[in-house]
């Protein structure tokens, strides 16, 4: 329908460029190094935010899994930070921060973190008392314990919290480059927008799923290659 | 009398945090450690409240954001309640409809914004159908899901009554699948409010709108008008989440966990 539409031009090609187009405007894009140069900074600045805030979501998700006091001290406060979407603070980030890779950094290292930090600490809390018990039967020490027992059987929900994580990541780090910045792929978007290059705009969307879709297959591909015994045991 | 005591302990070291960055952000701002054209006080951003054109805008802009979040809501959930129901119960839309739809939802939701704002501009019409966009598809994919999960066991039932395909519908299939439902209705809500924020954010445009007031603010750098209206923000998410999940929580209190 799309093809038959615009061979037949029922709406402008302006508004709706035509498969072909797309194409044409894809490797376009590629030869004038448009797409390799912005998808790049996008994908160091993904990489970045996922390592940040996956350090702080694992650190913050143990400790609160592990500690009463900790979570006594900051689990109310992060479940209301949780509520309310990391879309609703940047501009008071851009505010404080400026526009700078920084403020990319703390969006994406915010996003990342909070679904990995429930999930680790919701996992560590539900592992059954009895492996605990094993452990404390062959007094271990508190570091093989940690090592042995309680991260192998927190895994697979902390995993499931990296996935999320990552997604968040994405997908925030597109939306803060349409909002402030100079480069990246949100960015060549929303300056194709304005140019009303809507082939190059069709073109950015198209990579932006076809990224989510690969970030999310190769961390499953992790996955499963680290949780392979899981399926034995359960 | 022990855990009344434990559950007071908790609440109090939990307020100690965010008593603790509030009073910093009180300090930074009266002893300006940050620029006063970056950070200003709480009391000098609820001071821009005694301005009447920001009080008005401010107020204006509550409204039109919930009046833009029903439109949106209303329509996307109705198109997504018919289209899920769809997909459950006829192979046929399944196979022409299914494929495409799994497509369109690998792209992430805000990516959709420039090309919205190119066909329907950037006025209240493009916002709407972003935030109807947004609360399409999770009904949409709960239903659907919802409605296979459905036990064969449940629907042979209906099969040997010689129930009439509507009964069997309104008599087995809707109610076992009416948990499911209420879930996906409940996210999608959420993602409604979530994404007419971000249409307000992210469109512009002269329409009110209480993230266009946030952007107001930084155009004309503003500072406690940007955190007056994230605040505003902030709090309405809080409100608008406890309502929708109490809501839903409230309506599935038959069913045992």
């Amino acid at each position: 329908m799309w093809t038959a539409n615009s061979r037949y031009e029922w709406i402008s090609p302006r508004i709706l460029p035509s498969p072909s187009d797309i194409a044409k405007a894809f490797a376009s894009m590629i030869a004038d190094g448009d797409i390799s140069m912005n998808l790049g900074t996008s994908l160091l600045r993904v990489a970045m935010g996922f390592v940040v805030g996956s350090a702080v979501g694992l650190g913050l998700g143990i400790s609160m899994g592990l500690s009463q006091t900790v979570e006594a001290w900051f689990g109310p406060f992060f479940r209301i930070i949780t509520q309310i979407p990391t879309l609703v603070w940047i501009p008071l980030l851009m505010q404080l921060l400026g526009i700078d890779e920084g403020l990319k950094l703390v969006v994406m290292a915010k996003a990342c973190s909070i679904p990995i930090t429930m999930t680790t600490s919701d996992g560590i809390r539900n592992i059954p008392k009895k492996y605990l018990e094993v452990g404390q039967v062959l007094s271990l020490p508190r570091h093989i314990l940690l090592t042995k027992i309680i991260l192998p059987g927190a895994l697979p929900s902390i995993f499931n919290g990296l996935r999320q994580g990552l997604a968040h990541v994405w997908i925030s780090l597109v939306i803060v480059e349409m909002m402030a910045s100079t480069n990246g792929i949100g960015y060549l978007m929303s300056w194709a927008r304005t140019l009303f290059q809507l082939d190059d705009v069709i073109v950015c969307m198209v990579l932006v799923g076809a990224i989510g879709f690969a970030l999310d297959f190769t961390l499953r591909r992790v996955e499963a290659r680290f949780l392979r015994w899981h399926e034995g045991a359960a | 009398m022990h855990a009344l005591r434990s559950g007071i302990k908790v609440r109090w070291q939990g307020a100690v945090l965010p008593l603790l960055l509030f009073g910093l952000w009180w300090l930074s701002a009266e002893y300006k450690w940050i620029s006063p054209t970056v950070l200003v006080s709480p009391a000098r951003m609820l001071a821009a409240l005694g301005d009447p054109a920001i009080r008005d805008t401010l107020v204006g802009g509550i409204e039109a954001s919930a009046v833009r979040l029903a439109e949106g809501a209303i329509l996307g959930i109705a198109i997504g309640v018919f289209v899920g129901f769809a997909l459950a119960l006829s192979g046929l839309a399944e196979r022409l409809f299914g494929p495409s739809l799994n497509a369109v939802r690998q792209i992430a939701m805000f990516a959709w914004i420039p090309l919205l704002t190119a066909w329907f501009g950037n006025g209240d019409l493009g916002k709407v159908l972003f935030v109807a966009f947004g609360s399409f598809f999770p009904v949409a994919m709960g239903i659907c899901e919802g409605v296979k999960a459905v036990p064969s066991q449940l629907k042979e039932v209906g099969r040997v009554y010689c129930l009439s395909p509507w009964l069997q519908f309104r008599m087995i299939i809707l109610p076992a699948a009416t948990p499911a439902i209420i879930t996906s209705l409940q996210l999608s809500l959420l993602l409604s409010w979530v994404s007419t924020i971000g249409a307000e954010y992210l469109m512009g445009g002269m329409a009110q709108g209480v993230g266009t007031f946030v952007m107001m603010g930084q155009d004309q750098v503003r500072p406690d008008v940007i955190l007056l209206g994230v605040t505003v923000i902030a709090l309405s998410g809080f409100v608008f989440n406890k309502l929708v999940r109490s809501t839903s929580r409230y309506l599935l209190r038959w069913r045992q966990i």
